[in-house]
């Protein structure tokens, strides 16, 4: 007995040993997936959030930069959880030589005096759109657009002839949108919905935006005070409370029981159980690598307003701006400003738009550009960018905090717990809190200068 | 009477050991699977027939390791790396500690050692942040160091493992060393380390399951992608949930438990013994 | 017996003296301080006195954080204790094969939590996961888990629940050590299974169940990583915990004065409610020779 326990031992010690002997052989001897780097290169590493095609698409951009000179040699990585990753980064003084961040970090890094200068581009602000200038200016040039966004309603035309509307005169007031969505949703016997004409929380990346459509506006950026009370952004969440009360608050946990969570965000739309949706232009991209062949005869349309706010050549929506900094103490910041002025060629910065299936960032987009776009409807979107009504999530070192306030007294508002008007009283104290506690900081931080 | 009981006892250990490997078995199944598709019923994960799911299984971990994405090879070695200079650290210091508290007769060796226990209660959000700008005052952020320096300064539950292991040595042993002349390193060397060898197996083991697992120690400490250990690998692999479908997903899963499985299995008796000994009064 | 002086005990304690002095001591010291400074972590703190610590009293996340980490504490305290006790009783009786029933119980708790999560997110997927396509074949049609507040925990309990395995082991060795005879005594004055188990069992393996439940609040205290991965603090804020919201206000919100206030704050309930469990310990636990 005694003999035996000691053999499995010997065979047990042996075995770990080859298994551990395995791993380390595997993991020290081979090779790891390291671009090859021309020697004589000056390597800058180049952080963004992009993984996939539209990471593809920059590599092209990148790829054009590495071989139009020989100095410097710009390495990308797609790293996750980018902003925070940065900030640590940042303060260990060991920042990446160029980091593609969201619009809405950057006035946290620029207050914190975190961003280089890229006056030396000799850019104004006039040769953006009015809506991105406040993100990419501060007391000078600290960040450039790598690619934009607005969003818009898309629906399916074939859908929309079916049940007797005119594909080519979308919905653009909220009745007549209600309207439509009444006629498309349909649902079985037990009340269960089968196919939503729409839901405002689908696919959840926007809830915050639909204040405006109703003339409202959660944020006052001169006085810098919260207005998430206001009666605009009231209006606004009864009508998005509207859903669970007109389709019943269990039917519609059903329906998005099945949502949440899928691989694709994107599916329930592609499959016709949502048959429009609030979208970005890159969904026509997806569709592209999700339906195949079977593409959906899709169009966009600026999202639709409240009547009272109604304004033809000035559609509303909501942008939204992937920049790129250079932050302080990089080690090479002419290496890095090289490419930062290479990616704002208006060639490059349309190659990588095109690539991500965006609008342009600039004002005036070539028109071979606009010809050539995936997604047909690029010109509703571009016409969005530069709409004096076009807006973006409120621009203030809060935000982070604001949204997590928001998101809570929205999700009330989702499953009927408070009405528009007291989920909002609350949120409006919580952000005014937090707006007045940002401000008394930054005044403690100058009186130190 | 009697075999009801027994009959009992089985059906309910058969129940219990479903539920504990299920989901082990589920995710193996959806990592053998060719993604979402549909079949009657719905949509579905599973694989078609089971025959096909060891050939699905190494082509979806293939996928995977080439990915780009997940450099499983690079996240390996850098687990590996830190894990080694971890655990030797623990395994050393952790044993010395736990001698000074099991047989150094000093009167103050008592309070320190309950003070060390009460260090297991500070919450590591506490100490968080200073140890982030301490370790950068140091400069070794975005290095390993802040994950393996602490190791080699003794861990305050191995300590307590393996002083409780020390201190079921008979103390007669010691007794006579020291009749023989040696002092304690001579006990430590000659009686302790030799006895004690399968503690050092079971402390070195759970932090190597620890350093294997920790997340939050690598998510503030690293920031350069080349230095990522696996489960931060995973991470950055699921943050891209939306576009990495479940099978490809639940196949990176695979790749960072199956090393710890085969672990577990090969060493089981020395991970329980370790355990139960953490409970006991001593 | 001679005792030894400081200077024998030094060299062998020396690493964990240095590292408690260098890890525990300094960074706690630290972070007392840094909670009177206003601090971003990109600019060098400043003194700003109590203002950090005033702020706990009108902060309308932190009764939502502390209650749901309380509360979700308790829970699995008590619901891991029963269920623990209840497998360690079960894996005791004599069986066959009764290292791989204790080795099958044990392995869920070796999986990196990282992966747990990862295969719990998929198993309570509202439409793929495991959990509501079991519930289908019985008739059921299961919950959007991760949609409303009250399903969400109860996910995260079950996936806590899974990871019972060590404290399991601990109260295997805790049976192995109840002395037979006081069994059999009990057994000839006519006391039946649930009695022994009541009268004799229990009483005997309090102080582990006592050491159990004290890990338990430690690590009940600092729920961060399985929340984190499964439902991101959500719904709402229905399962958004303690060491979540430390975290968010240090590196999202970049507001480490405050961070560390609450990190403090945190400490001080741990040691509470320790103290407090250990001293009605003493009162209740049964110890052997005492």
């Amino acid at each position: 007995m005694n003999l035996l326990n000691q053999q499995t031992s010997i065979t047990r010690r042996a075995a770990l040993g080859a298994f551990g002997a395995a791993a380390a052989g595997y993991a020290f001897l081979g090779g790891t997936q390291r671009n090859d780097i021309p020697s004589g290169r000056v390597v800058l590493d180049y952080w963004e959030k992009w993984t996939g095609h539209e990471a593809a698409a920059m590599q092209t951009v990148v790829d054009a930069f590495n071989a139009s000179q020989d100095r410097w040699w710009v390495n990308y990585l797609s790293v996750s959880g980018l902003d925070r990753k940065a900030k640590i980064a940042i303060a260990a003084e060991d920042p990446p030589d160029l980091l593609g961040l969201w619009h809405r970090n950057i006035p946290f890094f620029r207050r914190s005096g975190a961003l280089l200068s890229l006056d030396s581009l000799g850019r104004s602000r006039d040769d953006y759109a009015s809506v991105l200038r406040p993100i990419l200016f501060g007391e000078m040039q600290d960040a450039v657009p790598t690619t934009c966004s607005s969003i818009a309603l898309y629906y399916d035309r074939a859908m929309f002839r079916k049940f007797g509307f005119d594909p080519d005169r979308p919905p653009t007031t909220v009745p007549e949108f209600d309207e439509v969505i009444n006629a498309l949703t349909i649902r079985d016997k037990d009340g269960k919905v089968e196919r939503a004409g729409f839901l405002p929380g689908d696919p959840g990346w926007w809830n915050w935006s639909y204040g405006p459509f109703f003339g409202g506006q959660m944020y006052d950026p001169v006085a810098d005070k919260a207005m998430v009370d206001s009666p605009g952004m009231i209006r606004a969440y009864e009508w998005v409370q509207s859903f669970p009360q007109r389709w019943g608050l269990e039917n519609l946990r059903r329906f998005q029981g099945a949502l949440v969570d899928n691989p694709s965000p994107y599916r329930n739309f592609f499959s016709g159980r949502l048959a429009t949706t609030l979208q970005g232009p890159w969904v026509a991209k997806f569709m592209q690598e999700e339906m195949g062949s079977s593409l959906m005869d899709y169009a966009a349309a600026p999202f639709p307003v409240d009547p009272s706010v109604q304004d033809a050549n000035n559609p509303h929506g909501s942008i939204e701006c992937d920049v790129l900094v250079v932050p302080r103490n990089v080690r090479h910041p002419e290496g890095s400003l090289a490419f930062v002025s290479f990616l704002q060629q208006p060639e490059n910065l349309e190659r990588l738009a095109s690539g991500h299936g965006k609008p342009s960032p600039l004002v005036k987009p070539s028109a071979s550009f606009l010809a050539e776009h995936p997604n047909r409807s690029i010109e509703v979107h571009q016409s969005i960018m530069v709409s004096q009504n076009a807006f973006a999530e409120p621009f203030t070192e809060v935000w982070p905090e604001f949204s997590n306030s928001l998101g809570a007294g929205m999700s009330q508002i989702d499953v009927l717990q408070a009405t528009p008007a007291e989920a909002f009283a609350q949120v409006q104290q919580e952000v005014q809190a937090q707006l007045t506690r940002a401000a008394a900081r930054r005044a403690l931080r100058e009186s130190r200068l | 009477m009697e075999r009801i009981r027994t009959t009992l006892v089985y059906v309910l250990l058969t129940l219990v050991t479903a539920v504990a490997l299920f989901p082990i078995g589920y995710m193996l199944l959806i990592a053998g699977g060719e993604g979402e598709r549909f079949a009657e019923g719905g949509q579905t994960l599973f694989p078609q027939t089971a025959g096909e799911m060891p050939g699905n299984l190494a082509g979806n971990l293939d996928t995977v390791m080439t990915d780009g994405t997940l450099d499983f090879r690079r996240y390996l070695r850098n687990t590996l790396l830190v894990a080694i200079l971890a655990v030797s650290g623990t395994v050393v210091s952790s044993a010395m500690v736990a001698y000074a508290f099991a047989r150094v007769r000093w009167v103050g060796s008592k309070p320190l050692f309950m003070l060390m226990l009460a260090t297991m209660m500070v919450p590591f959000p506490v100490i968080m942040v200073p140890l982030f700008t301490m370790f950068r005052e140091l400069g070794l952020i975005g290095t390993f160091g802040p994950l393996w320096i602490p190791a080699w300064f003794g861990n305050a539950f191995s300590i307590f493992l393996m002083r409780q292991f020390f201190m079921s040595i008979p103390r007669e042993l010691d007794d006579a060393a020291r009749i023989d002349g040696c002092g304690h390193f001579g006990i430590f060397r000659h009686i302790m380390l030799p006895l004690a060898t399968p503690a050092l197996l079971v402390v070195g083991l759970l932090h190597f399951m620890f350093v294997w697992n920790d997340f939050v120690g690598p998510l503030i400490f690293l920031s350069h992608r080349d230095q990522f250990t696996l489960a931060l690998g995973l991470q950055l692999f699921m943050s891209r949930l939306g576009t990495t479908p479940w099978h490809l997903l639940m196949s990176a899963t695979t790749l960072m438990v199956g090393p710890v499985l085969v672990l577990f299995l090969l060493t089981q008796r020395s991970f329980v013994e370790g355990i139960s000994t953490s409970g006991t009064k001593g | 017996m001679k005792r030894d002086g400081f200077l024998t005990f030094l060299p062998w304690a020396a690493p964990w003296l240095a590292g408690f002095v260098l890890f525990t001591a300094l960074p706690v010291g630290l972070g007392i301080w840094y909670a009177f400074t206003d601090y971003t972590l990109l600019e060098p703190p400043i003194m700003v006195g109590t203002k950090n610590f005033a702020r706990l009293a009108d902060d309308p996340i932190l009764g939502t954080v502390a209650w749901n980490t309380f509360f979700f504490g308790l829970l699995s305290i008590v619901v891991g204790t029963v269920l623990s006790i209840a497998l360690a009783v079960l894996l005791s009786k004599p069986a066959r094969f009764q290292a791989f029933w204790r080795s099958a119980v044990f392995v869920p708790s070796v999986l990196p939590l990282i992966a747990v999560a990862a295969i719990f997110k998929l198993g309570f997927d509202g439409e793929l996961g495991a959990a509501n396509q079991l519930l289908g074949f019985i008739g059921v049609e299961g919950p959007n888990w991760f949609g409303s507040g009250a399903w969400a925990w109860t996910a995260l309990l079950l996936m806590s629940l899974w990871g019972v395995g060590p404290a399991v082991v601990i109260y295997l060795a805790g049976l192995r050590d109840v002395p037979k005879q006081l069994h059999e005594a009990a057994s000839l004055d006519g006391v039946g299974s649930w009695g022994r188990f009541i009268h004799v069992t229990l009483p005997m393996i309090s102080p582990v169940i006592l050491f159990n439940v004290v890990i338990g609040i430690i690590n009940a205290a600092q729920v961060f990583v399985m929340p984190l991965v499964m439902t991101g603090g959500g719904p709402g804020r229905s399962t958004y915990f303690f060491a979540m919201y430390v975290y968010d206000q240090a590196f999202q919100y970049g507001d480490m004065g405050y961070a560390s206030v609450l990190g403090l704050v945190q400490f001080a309930a741990i040691l509470v409610l320790t103290g407090l469990v250990l001293f009605l310990g003493q009162r209740f636990v049964y110890y052997r020779g005492a």
